[in-house]
């Protein structure tokens, strides 16, 4: 009966019109439906994480790429911001003519908002920070890696990640210590104080100087060795106040043939310089500091001049004032500039960014011996810098640049120490700024150079975006949020 | 599976054969045919009386069986004006219908396929090509402006080229791309609104518009989907609406020529006026003795060397031009009853207002073929399309320079550029701008499009259809920047950029469309599979430190390149129906549905499935409605909702991967991470809702249309902020917050006068969009709590209350709430936002004889940035930067009040941070940016028939036209659609033309 009637029914239709065609009209449809044809191919500049660290080269090249960009921006924390906006800060530069993006510095009327604070330090701090991390994950989750690559590369990344801790805690204060990628616990982290991130990068770096190598990776050391960690935490200890490991540290990194002072300052912070412990590469391009801080022209004026504060503190025969300092004399006026590095712009490639050099080492040293009574040992070391810093004697000039003489007392050591310091290391990767906050000494230096002088600008404010993007963070006191 | 197959489409089929009719007392038997001779397929005929319905077959043939022996028939078709028709026993009528003039009857393309606006069931407003051809404008997205009511555009940039902005009915995503599908002839526009320049140019951020490649001569209607019932067909791409755009196709008949050319020019609409040398010497001179600061040579070269009397008033030099503008367009068209065709070219040029050799010039061809098999079974559409546009602009907009210090020097003694003055150089805060119009640029992008679409009448009713088509955008672009436009000073060598783009879609589609009538009932169904692939890859070059210039387009002579590429892949695969219910041209249904795949999104959710319904009840077809109101000559009411989505989020996000660094170290190549690894992502879905009314009074001498519209979009996908301490800015995910866009649509259409020798008729279309967040779990505790505000539009900002100057210390003031002496976060309480409060259009057009006169003003009510929101990086007085001659108005002693506080000379005033921090974060930027532009003039005048036929020609007309000729608005800044004082306002253009067909 039902066969029957459906009979009759395809009879009827079969008039109108074939049902074949229709079914078969439909199934050719429902192929459009189908999953395979969506598989498209893979963009070509993309490679899958899980490709990444494969194999040697890959993760090799994921660490390269940290490097990479922590040169890429222009005056970022890791590409010469450092030796420019925190010596505005302090007491080393003003600007010349009026550029807000340093005047904001120069004044310590920072805000919140200010773009330069959030951008060439902070993101361009926690974005690579990221990548570290994501290194970091990627080797450890790795087994197909030679084990001498994994652990350079994880020494490396474990330095690089420490340097950008550093120098974040040293300007903002207490930051969130991001150890992983987890961008859910990440997005909501409040700030971790100083002391747990220091004991963190002592703990890292003490484990980078076990897996690295002492011989360097690379050409012209711009790649991290064994050297570089024990130099940085040589640096960590000095803050710390832990005097005789920061010591030993320094003064393995002093003892190493690798590493000699340049007696001729022209050639300091040349790429070959036997000083350098660790420089940064930047392709086809001298440093991005140069760039700003040396003027077009002789005819030019420079953006930023060296403060007289600084250029008449120099002694009398202090090499480093004729060598790493110059100047413009536009419609008869002169304008000082630093001049640590002498390359501009150019094909001609001779000079990369010097992250760590044995100078500082030697300032460490003393600085550690002072604090532990060894006056003469520190005396030892200073006068290492000194003279080599030291003019030739003419008769205008019988004694320039003198040694510090043995019998003075302790805190005239460290004077001395702070002293040269400012004169070894002025704008260089903020020492200047770091070093009279590590010492108390910004509030009374700087309230008498600048009539707007705050204590609270000692500590940079938070980026105001990110404190609306994370409730957990809190900002810094003394500024509004 | 099969057999069930079978059985729906049985049950679908049932529909149509229970309604046949059983007693037949007599036959009656006919043809319809057009005006050509053209048998009329699928025309209704019927006896109102007798309530018998036939259509007529594939040669418009048609048989209806009647119990009434004498009558009349009505026989109606869609575009046809609906004719009466007696008939006797036995008749054989031959029934010919003329094509309707009545806007109700006009054809619509809707969504694979068309109908007219009578029985439309879904909201799509149209734009013909006569309303496109009174406008002098070279892309067709700007002729579109003011014109549909729900749509709209705005201008970005008055630069040759750039970049217009397409919304339909508000901003969905919170933050994908709101951008409509475009479709071209059935072809997914390959670019869709994405600009297609790689290297920057003049443009700025708008950059080049894919459509500056498109004919606006070349198109026949714009139609724009904007409701569910237009747009869920397509699906995953509907979200945003969908503007179609069909071309132009060949008239049957002798062999016509036409040729159509304008020329005219254009020069820039409004603008501010900057301080001359002497008020500008002053308020520098000012701001340092309010601040207390020393003049020096580093900080005052304008003050202390420059010459205090030279002036260049930079406006007037930099975009005080008149550009020109040609256009020509050329076509032939003929065929006979099967097979027509049309053959066009045109060519578009325009110059610029910047001074110097400035082009953009297109030029473009189409062939359009439409062939009917002599038994009208086998049809077959080919339209093919190449256009070639060339921009050769500055590289850079000139309007940007219009603050330098008008006493700057611009050319040295020798007659080179200059670039210092009294032993100083120029710092780097000022460019000698004629350097700038030095940078070259160059774009050259063709669009090629084709389509073509086959149909067979498999059996009565039932229609194969294939579309397939191809679409490619390539664009090859440099800009060059010589040493003539660089600072000598700057230590910068030449330097280029070139880029190379390529997109490349193609799209197959089968469709199977069965038509049936039976009785009174239509039924239409369609099937139909998608299959789109969309291809892209581009390469850009960064070339510096060239030696000289000559080589300066040679990659090979650069002392270092740097290269980047990137490519990519898109799928997109469908299947979709509809199923159209018409019941005596009186009630309408349209179910849609689509099942879409996209390969943007990850394993497991690459599939979702959206439909919609739509009804329509014509109302005035009720004999009760057409004895109660009689001047009611058509009434509708339609609805609809359903659901569409929003797939455009990039390619790939879905893997977790690295990318190359731009640059190695040390040679050795870098990798990075991409992105935040999210994978588990899928469709954000947009439902949307819609009742209307379309009202016809005194014979459709007015059309009004009212509808409201309600749109939810929920499962948003965006790139959710984080802080940057997580490594990156944001994080591709669905997340659960719902925007909602409602509004009012008004349309009114009149006749206002109708003789013989006079008529003038309006159109104005009226918006009132509203846009609201309405849901958003966790706004409080998550990274948007001070973004976005539930209730609010998305455009909402928590701002600081402005309070004016203070009359005692010159300052901007804002009000401290937390009364903590500082400017923070807890005291931005005022919310402003800048959603338009309504927009729209009037057209008038009088016609005497052969004079036309059409006037069009578009007016929007909005509120917008003005011109202090540049004053945060242009701090009045502070660097050697100009102002606009409003800044004259500022504070000088105790007790003046006013809206402009004291000049400034250092970061370290008083009146710096106000302007260079609260300024911009305070509601003092915000102001009315209303306007009221006459957007255009159309005269035309066509020469009477008797004198055309004389000259042996079919027609011959002449016209002036007149684009943004004036614009009425209280806005405090240039222009207020563009709101920048430093980009290029839209221009003014006036053409004159001739067009003439033999």
């Amino acid at each position: 009966m039902k066969t029957r009637k459906n009979k009759k029914l395809q009879l009827f239709f079969a008039r109108q019109l074939s049902l074949s065609t229709i079914v078969f009209i439909s199934s050719f449809l429902l192929l459009f439906g189908c999953k395979k044809l969506l598989d498209v191919p893979k963009s070509s500049s993309l490679v899958l994480n899980k490709d990444v660290f494969a194999n040697n080269e890959t993760a090799t090249s994921a660490v390269l790429g940290l490097y990479n960009k922590m040169v890429t921006l222009n005056l970022s924390i890791s590409n010469g911001g450092l030796s420019i906006y925190p010596a505005l800060s302090a007491d080393e530069l003003a600007s010349a003519g009026n550029q807000t993006s340093y005047d904001t510095f120069l004044f310590n009327a920072i805000l919140p908002t200010d773009g330069i604070i959030n951008n060439n330090f902070w993101s361009a701090s926690y974005k690579n920070i990221y990548h570290a991390n994501a290194i970091l994950e990627g080797l450890n989750g790795s087994g197909a890696l030679t084990s001498s690559v994994k652990n350079q590369l994880r020494g490396e990344t474990l330095v690089i990640r420490s340097l950008y801790f550093f120098y974040l805690t040293n300007l903002f204060g207490d930051v969130p210590l991001v150890l992983s990628t987890d961008f859910e616990q990440n997005a909501v982290m409040p700030r971790t104080p100083a002391n747990v991130i220091v004991e963190q990068l002592i703990a890292d770096l003490k484990e980078a100087v076990e897996l690295l190598a002492p011989t360097y990776v690379s050409t012209a050391r711009a790649r991290v060795n064994s050297f570089t960690a024990r130099a940085f935490l040589a640096r960590l200890y000095l803050y710390n106040k832990q005097w005789e490991n920061a010591e030993s540290e320094s003064g393995v990194v002093i003892s190493s043939s690798l590493y000699n002072l340049e007696s001729d300052l022209d050639k300091t912070f040349v790429n070959t310089s036997k000083e350098t412990i660790w420089q940064l590469v930047r392709e086809n391009l001298n440093t991005a500091e140069a760039v700003v801080l040396i003027p077009v022209s002789a005819m030019a004026i420079p953006n930023l001049v060296i403060r007289d504060e600084l250029l008449n503190s120099f002694e009398p025969g202090d090499q480093r004032k004729k060598h790493w300092i110059t100047f413009n004399s536009v419609n008869s006026q002169r304008y000082y500039y630093p001049y640590k590095y002498k390359i501009r712009t150019g094909s001609v490639i001779g000079e990369h960014l010097v992250v760590f050099r044995l100078a500082e080492q030697y300032l460490i040293r003393a600085e550690a011996r002072a604090e532990q009574g060894n006056l003469s040992g520190a005396l030892d070391d200073l006068n290492v810098l000194r003279s080599r810093a030291r003019a030739l004697v003419t008769p205008e000039m019988p004694d320039p640049l003198p040694d510090i003489p043995s019998g003075l007392s302790n805190s005239v050591v460290l004077n001395s120490i702070y002293k040269e310091r400012s004169h070894e290391l002025f704008c260089e990767w903020g020492h200047r700024w770091l070093d009279l906050k590590r010492t108390n000494m910004a509030g009374a230096v700087l309230s008498k150079l600048k009539p707007t002088w705050n204590t609270y600008a000692e500590l940079y404010p938070i980026p105001f975006s990110e404190t609306q993007l994370n409730p957990y963070l809190t900002q810094n006191p003394g500024y509004a949020n | 599976m099969k057999k069930t197959i079978k059985i729906i489409v049985m049950a679908v089929l049932c529909l149509n054969f229970s309604a046949k009719s059983q007693s037949v007392p007599i036959q009656i038997t006919g043809i319809v045919l057009d005006k050509m001779g053209k048998p009329i397929v699928g025309a209704n005929v019927g006896n109102p009386l007798s309530k018998a319905f036939a259509a007529t077959d594939s040669d418009g043939k048609f048989t209806i069986r009647t119990d009434q022996s004498t009558g009349e028939l009505l026989v109606s078709n869609i575009g046809y004006k609906t004719t009466k028709i007696a008939y006797g026993p036995k008749s054989n009528l031959q029934i010919i219908l003329e094509e309707s003039a009545g806007s109700l009857d006009e054809v619509v393309v809707i969504a694979y396929g068309k109908t007219t606006r009578r029985l439309n069931t879904g909201s799509v407003g149209q734009v013909s090509a006569a309303e496109i051809g009174l406008q002098p404008v070279s892309n067709p997205l700007s002729a579109l402006q003011g014109r549909v009511a729900g749509l709209s555009i705005t201008q970005n940039s008055g630069i040759n080229g750039a970049g217009v902005k397409v919304q339909i009915r508000g901003q969905a995503s919170l933050m994908q791309g709101s951008d409509p599908l475009f479709i071209i002839d059935g072809v997914p526009f390959a670019s869709g609104n994405s600009s297609i320049n790689s290297v920057n140019n003049a443009t700025g951020t708008a950059g080049i518009s894919p459509f500056s490649t498109v004919n606006p001569a070349d198109i026949e209607s714009v139609e724009v989907l904007k409701d569910a019932d237009a747009t869920s067909i397509y699906g995953s791409r509907g979200a945003n609406g969908v503007i179609l755009i069909t071309t132009k196709k060949g008239v049957s008949g002798k062999t016509r020529f036409s040729l159509n050319g304008y020329s005219g020019f254009s020069q820039v609409t409004r603008t501010m006026d900057m301080l001359n040398t002497q008020d500008y010497l002053m308020m520098r001179k000012e701001a340092f003795k309010n601040d207390g600061v020393a003049m020096t040579n580093a900080n005052a070269p304008d003050l202390l060397l420059w010459d205090q009397n030279r002036y260049t008033d930079f406006k007037k030099l930099l975009i005080g031009g008149t550009a020109k503008t040609n256009d020509w367009q050329a076509s032939v068209s003929g065929g006979n009853e099967n097979t027509k065709f049309l053959f066009s070219g045109g060519y578009h040029g325009e110059t610029s207002v910047f001074p110097g050799e400035q082009r953009d010039d297109k030029i473009s061809g189409r062939l359009s073929l439409n062939h009917r098999s002599k038994d009208q079974r086998f049809t077959l559409d080919l339209s093919t399309s190449y256009s070639y546009n060339q921009n050769k602009m500055s590289a850079g907009d000139l309007t940007g320079f219009i603050n330098m210090p008008p006493n700057m020097l611009l050319y040295s003694e020798n007659g080179d550029l200059n670039w210092q003055e009294g032993g100083v150089y120029f710092n780097a805060t000022i460019t000698n701008p004629l350097a700038a119009a030095n940078r070259k640029y160059t774009g050259k992008f063709t669009n090629t499009n084709t389509s073509l679409n086959m149909s067979y009448l498999v059996l009565s009713g039932l229609t194969a259809k294939l579309a397939m088509g191809h679409n490619s955008v390539n664009g090859e672009d440099q800009a060059l920047n010589p040493s003539t436009s660089i600072n000598p000073n700057s230590g910068n060598l030449p330097y280029a950029n070139f880029g190379r783009s390529s997109l490349n879609s193609w799209i197959i589609e089968p469709q199977a469309e069965y038509n049936k009538t039976v009785g009174k009932s239509k039924i239409n169904v369609l099937l139909g599979g998608t299959l789109q692939n969309t291809s892209s890859n581009s390469l850009s070059i960064a070339a510096q430190n060239y030696k000289n210039d000559l080589l300066l387009s040679s990659i090979a002579a650069a002392g270092n390149v740097t290269t980047r590429n990137s490519d990519f892949a898109y799928r997109y695969t469908a299947i979709y129906g509809r199923i159209n219910y018409n019941l005596k041209d009186r009630y309408l249904i349209n179910l849609t549905g689509r099942r879409d795949g996209s390969s943007r999104f990850g394993p497991g959710k690459q599939f979702a499935t959206f439909g919609a319904l739509g009804a329509a009840w014509i109302f005035s077809s009720e004999s009760i409605i057409e004895s109660a109101l009689p001047w009611l000559s058509f009434g509708k009411l339609r609805g609809s909702y359903g659901s569409s989505g929003n797939d455009q989020i990039g390619n790939y996000r879905f893997l977790d991967t690295w990318t190359s660094t731009n640059l190695p170290y040390q040679g050795g190549p870098g990798l990075q991470p991409s992105n935040l690894y999210n994978g588990d992502f899928s469709w954000e879905t947009n439902r949307k809702a819609e009742l209307a009314t379309e009202l016809g009074v005194l014979d459709n001498r007015f059309i009004l249309t009212i509808a409201y519209f309600r749109n939810w979009s929920s499962n948003q996908l965006i790139n959710y902020q984080l802080p940057t301490q997580t490594g990156f800015s944001s994080i591709l995910r669905n997340f659960d917050a719902t925007v909602q866009n409602s509004g009012f649509e008004f349309g009114l259409e009149s006749k206002l006068i109708n003789y013989k020798d006079f008529t003038w008729s309006s159109a104005l279309n009226f918006s009132m969009p509203r846009n609201k967040l309405i849901k958003f779990d966790g706004l409080e505790k998550s990274s948007y709590a001070n973004t976005y505000f539930i209730g609010e539009p998305l455009s909402t900002r928590k701002m600081f209350e402005y309070l004016g100057v203070d009359p005692t210390l010159g300052t901007h003031t804002f009000r401290d709430v937390n009364g903590d002496g500082k400017y923070g976060s807890d005291d931005k309480i005022h919310r402003r936002n800048t959603q338009p409060k309504f927009y729209g259009g009037l057209q008038n057009s009088f016609v005497y004889k052969g004079l036309k006169l059409d006037v069009f003003m578009e007016f929007k009510k909005q509120t917008g940035y003005n011109y202090l929101y540049t004053q945060s990086t242009y701090i009045p007085g502070y660097l050697t930067i100009n102002q606009p001659d409003i800044v004259q108005h500022r504070w000088q002693s105790q007790g003046d009040k006013t809206y402009i506080q004291r000049f400034a000379a250092s970061a370290g005033s008083s009146a710096f941070a106000p302007a260079a921090y609260y300024l911009t974060d305070s509601d003092a930027i915000y102001s009315d940016a209303s306007f009221i532009r006459l957007k255009n003039v159309s005269l035309a005048y066509n020469f009477p028939d008797s004198w055309i036929k004389k000259m042996k020609l079919e027609r011959l007309g002449i016209y002036l036209h007149a684009q943004n000729l004036f614009t009425i608005t209280g806005y405090k800044g240039a222009d207020p659609e563009t709101q920048s004082l430093y980009i290029l306002p839209p221009l003014k253009t006036i053409t004159a033309g001739i067009q003439v067909t033999l």
